[in-house]
């Protein structure tokens, strides 16, 4: 150990002076390169191949104990927005700003999203990027931190734009620098230089030389008692001699030390008193005080625990493969083994699993094939290509349903083995559905798996149901659309099923990656949530109401869009309707059981059942509009057409209800806000208006001109496109006949 | 006969019409949109006064619209006259007769709950206890006899001595006169002004600023100039709603005591709270968890009880929930309570269970008919 001290002690010792460089803000750039040989080493070909040692190291941050994996992907998503750094992983990215802060002043991670922040700190705002080095934004650190103190001045709701992006940057910053001096105790550095023979065999050193804050700290015991024995006899003889300089200098500096860096980051080292579980900082824990509590075994596996640390650090910059294994593994094992019976640690290794694989950026890639191949079939030649409309209701039995009819089904056809039966079970059989709608089926059925897969893992990892915060509604909203044209796709043969899956499943998940950008998307929960049981009631019901009512959205655009391309083919859409009726149906039934959850809730937790929280009057409104539909459809107001421009208004009240109020900031249920959504909204809110508006007028005079036509060319023969006088029931899940159902 | 008459009548007509369903469902959702956005500018209690618990509302001061309780009580009556006159009693439809049976039960929750539920709130430190509970936003302006062994206090609602200007309090046989209110007020401790007579204060404060009165009312603090008069002497008083300790004064031999306080409401029982605990997730100040022990004393009855988050404490159509905690300067921890009595507060339950009962029963009856319909095509 003592070996690589000194082997290394001349590079360290450089980082550390940049360090210092940092830490003022100041000192000049070209000075620090002549004197950091770091960079070209690191640059060199000894590197480490994998970090995968370093992935399941815990830490704790935003109060939830994580992998360092996790750590790394929330503090570059934090930082820069993105879910890598010019190709490297991570956890990469976080090795180089811990081992090697030196390289990395010159790297883009800070995201100003907005150019008037660059302005008011007076830099260059003309390149146009949007993601900035360090070097770069400390030319105006100074502007910056009085900005941020103006800004932290302000209330949160009265901040501006502008105010958030510069609190938000000036923290950013300072998570960075710290996070880059976080190592600093491992570097031999001029404050802990022990220049004297005979003060280095006292305090059991090898030698004179340079020594580190972490190699003096861990003899603070003799270096105080030495420099206070010397304090005194300088009283008595007024002389210190050349051992005794060095021991109060060595007192001061430690002292000097531990207070200004005790705020430094990466709490990894857990220590429980009194059944509580603190995580220090290695800095915090080279502070004995912070280890009074500690059992003599436990404080000596502390310091081994720092000093493999260390050795992590000499490892990564030797390019030492298997020494940093080593060194990460047994800290990980030395932690676990010294918390066991004290405090439950979670086991990283689900969670690094997940991250690794990260199911959902899979299911969405795949659906996004999917889209493709349903972008494609709308494109394809025209054999090959069927309107939407292939299942036709019962009769079928005029001139228009006859030419879209697909070719029956012989059952026989297919009778051999399991694969085939599997096929048709899942409504994939050949032959009967164009090739673009198999991939876009096949894309939907595979990309369920990962989704799937993916929720279940995240609830393993946190131990709570599936929805415990606005990014995870949306995944759940996306499986519960894939899940719903999954289960549609099997009963009905037209492309209604994959594209409600598809087209609902990569929306929802993109938009999950919208809501899930400001860092951890497993963060812990507030004390008033706290609880498995409504969480899984209350919230995935009504969840599952978002999902219906965009369902019912969907098809309810596929329904008008028809009825305005062929007014005069009602019937054969009739089919789709009942699937519009059914799904609006689902939609208020489980927007009002989870409504009314929602208040036995609210009476269980704060008394009161109704209470006119922004979030209940969002769950409110849906209900209400679905509600006035189905009344107003029962008084004949509406008609169907009306009923479908209903449901494709209602994806507006849900996005209101949804994400909506959260914009609002107000309210026991607002947990986040995010910038630029809000604009995202209104414009959807207009477009969706128009696109009813729009829709509606040719629907109008193309059903005039159809009657029309009609009445003058055959006057005896019954309009088809009047409305039938009985009333659809409520039905579950589609209605009409299904020639493609296997029996 | 009659009832074939009355069903024919116009009233009646209009009021078992679904249109008016629909026109009242549309209003509702205009103005429960309405009174969200309003929140965000003006704040709950606001947004509740305007739209949620009024009759009529100008929206922006310029449109007209009735209020979301017109609205639910012409609902109500809609429900009520089609439940009479127009729903069709037959098997087929028993499904929608439960889903509007819950509604019923919803309406009688919320109406009883509008009218006759207390909502107030009990802060204790660890140590104390207290037999009653404060309110949010109200007012009283209290007094009671300064030397007795036993407080007797005679209260009076600040908002009705507003109305009336001054009230005779018999026990203790004096006038009390209101001469100004200041809403929400700062307080000087400048002396009177000549010409005028001091006013008595513990704290010694002289003067009142008048501020803005805040939509929110938790935010407002209100002060008053008031005089007590009785045994032939008048005590000119100025009392604030934050003064440290209540104003004693002589009244004739009597010596009483005075303070501006929020209204408070008897309970059944003593409530103290002997521990206070919050857990905050490992290195942060995010809590996890706080509950409170406390000690409920009631006639015949002495025990221990845990409050948490999620985990209300309930007693005799009381109940006290952990709503928040502050610690003061000094250190010590207080708990804050929410006290609700509600004897109505199961209606909601009832009627939510209904309303799921009546929805499985409706879709069952659905699916049942799409299977009896689909096995009939089949077998044809």
């Amino acid at each position: 150990m003592r070996r690589s001290i000194s082997g290394a002690a001349a590079r360290r010792a450089v980082v550390a002076a940049l360090l210092v460089g940092i830490a003022a803000l100041g000192g000049t750039q070209d000075a620090q390169e002549q004197l950091d040989p770091l960079r070209t080493y690191a640059r060199g070909e000894l590197r480490l191949d994998s970090l995968v040692s370093l992935k399941p190291i815990l830490i704790v941050d935003n109060g939830r104990t994580m992998p360092m994996d996790s750590y790394a992907r929330n503090l570059l998503l934090r930082l820069s927005g993105r879910r890598s750094y010019q190709g490297m992983v991570p956890i990469e990215w976080l090795a180089r700003v811990l081992f090697t802060p030196g390289e990395v002043r010159e790297d883009t991670v800070f995201l100003i999203e907005n150019p008037e922040v660059l302005v008011a700190l007076g830099l260059d705002a003309s390149e146009g990027r949007d993601r900035y080095s360090l070097a770069f934004v400390l030319d105006g650190i100074e502007e910056l931190e009085r900005l941020a103190a103006q800004a932290g001045q302000i209330s949160e709701d009265a901040r501006t734009l502008v105010d958030r992006e510069v609190l938000r940057l000036w923290n950013n910053v300072g998570v960075f620098v710290n996070v880059t001096r976080t190592m600093a105790f491992t570097y031999p550095d001029p404050a802990f230089a022990v220049d004297q023979a005979g003060a280095a065999a006292r305090l059991g050193l090898p030698g004179a030389n340079t020594y580190s804050y972490l190699d003096i700290a861990l003899k603070q015991a003799v270096v105080r008692e030495a420099a206070s024995a010397a304090t005194s006899a300088h009283t008595g003889s007024g002389e210190f001699s050349p051992a005794d300089q060095t021991m109060v200098r060595l007192a001061q500096n430690l002292a000097l030390w531990r207070e200004t860096w005790s705020g430094l980051p990466l709490p990894v080292l857990p220590v429980a008193s009194f059944g509580e579980v603190t995580w220090l900082s290695p800095w915090q824990a080279l502070d004995a005080r912070n280890l009074s509590g500690q059992a003599g075994e436990h404080v000596a596996a502390i310091e081994a625990e720092l000093l493999t640390l260390r050795d992590m650090q000499i490892a990564y910059l030797e390019g030492r493969q298997l020494r940093f294994d080593l060194a990460a593994r047994s800290l990980a094992e030395s932690v676990r083994t010294r918390m066991a019976g004290q405090a439950d640690l979670p086991d990283p290794r689900l969670e690094v699993a997940y991250n690794t694989i990260d199911p959902l950026a899979r299911a969405e890639l795949i659906f996004l094939l999917g889209a493709f191949a349903l972008m494609a079939w709308l494109v394809a030649p025209a054999r090959d290509r069927r309107p939407l409309t292939a299942e036709s209701s019962g009769s079928g039995g005029n001139g228009g349903g006859a030419q879209v009819a697909l070719p029956p089904l012989t059952n026989g056809q297919h009778a051999n083995g399991w694969r085939s039966t599997l096929r048709r079970r899942l409504g994939l059989e050949g032959g009967a559905r164009p090739l673009f709608a198999r991939i876009a089926l096949w894309a939907l059925l595979i990309g369920f798996v990962p989704l799937t897969a993916g929720i279940l893992m995240r609830m393993a990892v946190s131990g709570r149901p599936p929805v415990t915060n606005l990014f995870e509604t949306f995944v759940f909203v996306a499986w519960a659309a894939a899940l719903g044209g999954l289960i549609y796709a099997r009963l009905y043969r037209n492309l209604i099923g994959p594209a409600v899956g598809i087209g609902g499943g990569l929306l929802m998940l993109a938009l999950s990656g919208k809501f899930g950008a400001d860092g951890d998307t497993l963060p812990v929960l507030q004390a008033v949530l706290d609880t498995n049981f409504w969480l899984s009631t209350h919230v995935t019901i009504i969840t599952l109401g978002y999902a219906a009512c965009v369902v019912a959205g969907i098809v309810g655009r596929i329904y008008m869009v028809q009825l305005a391309r062929w007014p005069e083919r009602e019937r054969d859409f009739e089919g789709v309707y009942r699937n519009l009726f059914a799904a609006l149906a689902f939609g208020l039934t489980l927007s009002f059981i989870g409504t009314l959850l929602g208040g036995v809730w609210a009476d269980q937790s704060w008394g009161r059942f109704w209470g006119w929280d922004p979030k209940e009057n969002g769950a409110l409104l849906i209900v209400l509009w679905s509600a006035l539909l189905f009344h107003a459809k029962l008084a004949k107001l509406i008609g169907k057409f009306g009923m479908a421009a209903g449901s494709a208004l209602l994806t507006i009240v849900v996005m209101f209800a949804w994400f909506g109020i959260n914009l609002l900031g107000v309210g026991l249920h607002s947990y986040g806000f995010i910038d630029g959504v809000l604009t995202g909204l209104v414009a959807y809110t207009f477009a969706e208006v128009a696109f009813v508006t729009v829709v509606g007028r040719i629907y109008r005079s193309r059903r005039r001109a159809s009657l029309a036509s009609r009445t003058s060319t055959a006057p005896s023969a019954p309009p088809t496109a009047v409305e039938p006088a009985a009333e659809p029931e409520v039905v579950g899940a589609g209605g009409g006949r299904d020639r493609g159902l296997p029996v | 006969m009659l009832a074939k008459a009355i069903k024919r009548s116009r009233i009646v007509r209009f009021l078992i019409d679904l249109r008016l369903t629909v026109v009242c469902l549309a209003l509702l959702f205009v103005l429960t949109f309405l009174g969200t956005v309003h929140q965000y500018s003006f704040g709950l209690y606001s947004a509740q006064k305007e739209y949620f618990e009024s009759f009529f509302t100008l929206v922006g001061g310029l449109l007209p619209l009735p209020g979301a309780q017109l609205v639910l009580w012409v609902l109500f009556v809609n429900l009520v006259a089609a439940t009479i006159y127009r729903f069709s009693y037959k098997a087929k439809r028993v499904g929608i007769l439960i889903i509007h049976g819950g509604l019923f039960a919803l309406f009688f929750g919320m109406f009883f709950t509008q009218y006759f539920a207390q909502e107030s709130f009990l802060e204790l430190a660890e140590g104390e206890g207290r037999n009653v509970s404060t309110d949010y936003f109200h007012w009283e302006l209290a007094v009671w006899d300064a030397d007795a062994a036993t407080r007797r206090v005679a209260a009076v609602d600040l908002a009705d001595l507003e109305a009336t200007g001054s009230v005779r309090i018999e026990e203790y046989e004096i006038e009390l006169a209101l001469e100004r209110v200041y809403h929400n007020a700062e307080a000087y401790m400048t002396q009177a002004e000549a010409g005028e007579r001091e006013r008595l204060n513990s704290s010694g404060i002289g003067l009142f600023q008048e501020l803005r009165v805040s939509s929110d009312p938790q935010e407002n603090f209100p002060g008053v100039l008031a005089t007590v008069s009785g045994a032939g002497a008048r005590v000119p008083l100025i009392l604030y709603s934050r003064d440290l300790a209540p104003t004693s004064f002589l009244l004739g031999e009597r010596r009483l005591s005075a303070s501006l306080r929020r209204k408070a409401y008897q309970m059944p029982l003593t409530v103290t709270l002997q521990d206070f605990r919050a857990e905050f997730y490992p290195n942060s100040d995010v809590p996890a968890s706080f509950e409170s022990d406390v000690l409920v004393t009631a006639p015949g009855s002495d025990r221990t009880v845990r409050i948490s988050m999620n985990s209300p404490f309930r007693f005799e159509g009381y109940t006290f929930y952990q709503a928040s905690y502050r610690i003061d300067a000094t250190g010590s921890e207080w708990s804050t309570l929410a006290v609700v009595e509600n004897r109505s507060r199961l209606v909601p339950y009832i009627g939510t269970g209904i309303l799921g009962l009546g929805l499985a029963v409706h879709f069952t009856q659905v699916l049942a008919k799409r299977t009896r319909r689909e096995g009939a095509r089949n077998a044809a």
